[in-house]
């Protein structure tokens, strides 16, 4: 491969869909809520009852339990409770426009629990068959000054808001729902820096590979809005900025979900409406989010390959401390020679030419100009055995060509060891930050429960330690050159 | 810019600075030249400057190691070249001002100085006492007190052109490849700083151009060890 041959930026090796970008398990739900975390396994609930338990947030099976049936719930942990809201009926296409958005609790969202148990449902809104709003789809939001709000309706006229009681999940006393959206369905808001945001599904749900969802937003100061999208036009008048749109395989996004995991990294969850690697069913899908110029973008699921790894804080390159072998290449720039000659290529470095200079056994990594040479290219590799985390799976981080890994040590450093084997330390969660750069985690430090990242101290020293968003120490960038299938 | 025609100008860049700056005495020493960039250290126990750089050391005129270019340090000879003997004891002599040390048949006296910068210009030191400053390896020492054990601090620093670093006889960090005076470039893994004297001990290599460093300890939180003191001896210890 040569240096033009290399594709600049992690955005453009991941653009090819595929089945790589689906959860693990068997993911396949629609409408899903909001990701809660209960109790170390992760849930989301479906339409028409039940659905999806993660023991890690990236393998799902089906087990989840609610009751009530009806379309499109939502779910939100308050204090040590979990408020679950659904809709009734299913909306138009379930026969008629009357229909009521409903609230219960539950202690424990785990079916085996002793606590599990809901409480009794109780109506917060409704729509009547005549009415021009269709009270399913309900979206729920906690704001910064402790405000409950539930969004809710569909095409079928206008989205809407009422205020809950964040104490019993009841209606407030006297409020009044008012009008906030139109023209689109599966509502939901969100706050971040003095900024409401309103989602929204434009386009056809519910008609496989056909169905032309995807999700947009509006944002005010205002948490009853308007909500004006980034060409200002207002939400209800139809406006929205689109968030994520079909990809290749994967059609018809919606259903937004914001998780938040740590400060700056945040993980958007939604459905497919088909996945075409998997018989075009629906299925969860789950993304980091971004923030671009304060809107809400959607990330790319990470994807194999080969890469450089970027620091953040220098520039500099992740590598296997080795001898810098020299190129024999002449010195090009001079302008010396006959300028008559043909141009040539000139040959990467190859693995075989240098690692007979490389140290064996197990071996310091630092951080190092980038020269696109053997030991700075990381081939990172999926386990499929190993588990993940929210939306994403663990990975292998291995000198192309070799089996040298990047681990963890017990004295809370890094270092790339001969031989691959499969050790926890040896595994690596990947997850893009709100402003694109990446967090590398491994997935487990022996001796310690502490979660640390790579990190790096000095221009040249990685080494583990807490994550801190706001320190560009932590941060990491994939710059591509070939993907693995 | 090419690192070799880098190098072209600042030798020539060096060159025209030096016939500048002050005169060189007859025997080629140039203590105004000196004073620009050094006070010589004192009794009184020194603190790190305010952002925790070591600016006092003990150190020796340079002793020749030809290099044409600073390409040549690799890991592996720097490894080799650090791992030479220079002189007697190279690796426990707790030098003093004035202290004279054989280096095969040639006399290299120890100068006890504190730097005016953050760091420390070799190449300058070199000029100032007439000595050849380039294609030179560089022996510095300096001690380091603590009124306490100190725990997972880092050694960190940059240097122009190569460097392996020492503490308490230890090696811990090479400064490896063709580098450039970076505030913490490279860092050391977690060590440890005993109550009392630590020495910190360094060989710095330089082919053409520059030849400086800087050095300072990193606590476990990054923020620079300043609650240490930093002594050179100035006559020979009773």
């Amino acid at each position: 491969m040569t240096n033009k041959n290399i594709i600049l930026g992690a955005a453009l090796c991941m653009l090819s869909a595929g089945s790589a970008f689906a959860q693990g398990g068997k993911p396949f739900i629609h409408d899903p809520s909001c990701i809660v975390e209960c109790n170390g396994k992760y849930y989301t609930f479906g339409t028409g009852g039940g659905g999806l338990i993660s023991p890690d947030g990236w393998h799902w099976e089906s087990g989840a339990v609610r009751p009530g049936g009806g379309a499109a719930p939502d779910a939100i942990k308050i204090g040590d409770r979990y408020l679950i809201a659904y809709s009734t009926t299913g909306g138009g296409m379930g026969g008629g426009h009357a229909s009521a958005i409903m609230t219960m609790w539950n202690k424990d969202l785990d079916p085996n629990s002793p606590d599990f148990g809901y409480t009794e449902a109780v109506e917060v809104a409704s729509s009547l068959v005549d009415e021009d709003c269709n009270a399913i789809d309900a979206g729920l939001l906690m704001g910064p000054d402790g405000r409950l709000w539930c969004t809710y309706g569909t095409y079928f006229g206008h989205i809407r808001q009422v205020e809950l009681d964040p104490e019993t999940g009841f209606r407030k006393e006297g409020n009044e729902a008012i009008d906030i959206g139109r023209n689109m369905e599966a509502s939901t808001m969100m706050y971040r820096d003095g900024w409401y945001y309103l989602l929204g599904t434009h386009g056809t749900c519910c008609d496989g590979v056909n169905s032309t969802y995807n999700i947009v937003v509006g944002r005010s100061r205002n948490p009853h809005g308007p909500f004006i999208d980034n060409v200002g036009r207002s939400m209800i008048e139809g406006g929205g900025k689109m968030v994520i749109n079909a990809e290749n395989r994967l059609i018809g996004p919606g259903h937004f979900g914001r998780y938040i995991e740590d400060e700056g990294i945040e993980k958007m969850s939604f459905h497919w409406e088909a996945d075409m690697d998997q018989s075009g069913r629906s299925v969860l899908a789950i993304r980091p989010l971004l923030w671009k110029n304060g809107w809400p973008v959607a990330g790319e699921a990470f994807q194999s390959g080969t890469y450089e790894i970027q620091s953040e804080r220098s520039g500099y390159a992740l590598e296997l401390a080795t001898d810098f072998v020299r190129m024999n290449s002449g010195m090009g720039m001079f302008g010396r020679g006959n300028t008559d000659q043909p141009v040539v290529k000139v040959e990467q470095q190859k693995l075989s030419e240098v690692i007979d200079t490389w140290p064996t056994g197990n071996a310091e990594v630092r951080n190092g100009y980038y020269m696109g040479r053997p030991n700075q290219r990381w081939s990172i590799i999926p386990v499929d055995e190993a588990g993940g985390y929210v939306g994403g799976q663990y990975y292998k981080i291995l000198i192309e060509g070799t089996n040298r890994a990047l681990a963890a040590t017990a004295a809370c450093e890094v270092e790339a060891v001969a031989e691959y084997t499969g050790a926890d330390e040896q595994l690596w969660r990947i997850e893009q930050c709100t402003d694109g750069t990446f967090r590398i985690m491994p997935k487990a430090i022996p001796g310690t429960s502490e979660k640390l990242a790579l990190v790096s101290l000095g221009d040249c020293k990685p080494t583990l330690a807490p994550f801190d968003f706001n320190n560009d120490n932590c941060k990491w960038a994939f710059k591509c050159f070939t993907q693995i299938k | 810019m090419n690192r070799l025609l880098k190098t072209f100008f600042s030798v020539s860049a060096l060159a025209l600075l030096s016939s500048q700056v002050g005169f060189s005495k007859d025997d080629g020493t140039n203590p105004a030249l000196l004073d620009q960039y050094y006070t010589h250290a004192s009794a009184a126990p020194a603190s790190p400057d305010k952002d925790g750089f070591i600016t006092r050391w003990a150190l020796l005129e340079p002793i020749s190691k030809p290099a044409s270019s600073n390409s040549v340090w690799i890991d592996s000879y720097l490894q080799e070249v650090s791992s030479d003997t220079y002189f007697k004891d190279q690796m426990t002599l707790m030098p003093y001002d004035g202290l004279k040390t054989m280096v095969g048949k040639e006399k290299h006296i120890w100068h006890a100085l504190d730097s005016k910068n953050y760091y420390v210009n070799l190449l300058r030191f070199a000029q100032s006492y007439g000595k050849e400053y380039y294609g030179q390896v560089y022996f510095v020492v300096t001690t380091i007190n603590c009124e306490e054990d100190m725990e997972d601090v880092r050694l960190a620093g940059g240097v122009n052109s190569a460097a392996m670093w020492y503490l308490n006889g230890e090696q811990v960090l090479m400064m490896s490849n063709d580098r450039d005076l970076v505030v913490d470039d490279i860092m050391s893994k977690r060590l440890s700083l005993k109550k009392g004297e630590n020495v910190v001990r360094g060989m710095i290599f330089n082919g053409p151009g520059m030849a400086d460093f800087c050095l300072r300890f990193i606590d476990k939180d990054g923020k620079p060890v300043k609650n240490i003191t930093v002594t050179t001896a100035l006559t020979k210890k009773k």
